[in-house]
């Protein structure tokens, strides 16, 4: 049975389209950047220390990250089970309070791999250490920052261009956790959510140092 | 106010607030600073009631006060906690 796939608006298609690109090309440029100031960056399969990190994605990405994950048979009961489990945890959870509590990324499978690495978000493309891997376990976080590589620049131009795209199409675009993103993605795309209702609420609360 | 004990957040009409009984007061150091209540807002109850995301939390905490203090081996004493909290029956956990 062919399934036909449902399209999003155009102009929102478009932004979605032009979202992958800008997040190749800025992961790219921030990586040549990195390795040319970094020759040794300590990062390895396996250390899944930064994937229990809180960070906010734009509804776009979640929609990227959720066809990825259809389109390669990993969308099942199960993962989306695990994605309810993390978004019923962290939902509007304080970032200091969701590190401490080394909550991990719903993606991170049992093997410490990402099982959407292809498709992972921007924030993970930019994240790099130089330093011991222990020391970016969730529990060092503020003993020793220095080993991580500055990406804030990277996060805020990619952010910048995104929001600007869904702005241009109509839609006020908020940041949100990666399982609150997905879980909105399938709505969207079963077409039971139209994206601009696709709001996120609790950024404050959980940026509120 | 009522301010939750975990992240300071105004948690007035949210979240819970647990009334400590005598036995736990007394594992307070100091008398003069016992509450007779502690609040949690809903986000942070949320984690501390799962066993180990709660676990987490206490162990995180306890090891940044330890390096805070710079005790050396902070992180070893954490894990050991952190073993212990785990051996509580859940109930104390909240």
């Amino acid at each position: 049975m062919i399934l036909s796939k449902r399209q999003l608006p155009v102009l929102v298609e478009r932004v979605v389209a032009d979202t992958k690109a800008v997040q190749s090309q800025i992961a790219h440029e921030h990586e040549l950047k990195v390795r040319q100031t970094h020759p040794i960056l300590t990062c390895h399969v396996g250390c899944a220390h930064c994937c229990h990190h809180p960070f906010l994605i734009p509804i776009v990405e979640g929609v990227l990250l959720y066809r990825w994950l259809r389109a390669h048979g990993r969308w099942n009961a199960g993962l989306k089970q695990k994605i309810l489990d993390t978004r019923d945890k962290t939902l509007g959870l304080n970032f200091g309070v969701w590190l401490l509590s080394n909550i991990a990324c719903p993606l991170l499978d049992t093997q410490n791999k990402c099982m959407a690495y292809e498709a992972r978000p921007l924030h993970c493309r930019v994240t790099f250490s130089s330093g011991p891997s222990e020391q970016c376990h969730p529990h060092m976080f503020g003993a020793n920052l220095s080993q991580f590589i500055p990406n804030a620049e990277a996060i805020m131009e990619f952010n910048r261009k995104v929001q600007g795209g869904l702005k241009r199409a109509g839609i006020e675009g908020s940041l949100m956790p990666v399982s609150e993103a997905l879980l909105l993605a399938e709505a969207i795309e079963a077409g039971d959510l139209p994206i601009e209702n696709a709001t996120f609420q609790h950024t404050k609360d959980m940026l509120r140092l | 106010m009522k301010t939750c004990c975990v992240c300071g957040k105004n948690c007035q009409g949210d979240g819970q607030t647990m009334v400590l009984t005598p036995e736990e007061k007394k594992a307070f150091p100091d008398p003069a600073k016992v509450p007779d209540e502690v609040s949690y807002c809903t986000p942070c109850l949320r984690v501390m009631k799962d066993r180990a995301s709660g676990a987490q939390l206490l162990k995180g905490l306890y090891e940044m006060r330890l390096r805070e203090l710079g005790v050396n081996n902070a992180a070893k004493l954490a894990e050991a906690y952190h073993k212990v909290l785990l051996k509580i029956p859940a109930k104390r956990l909240h």
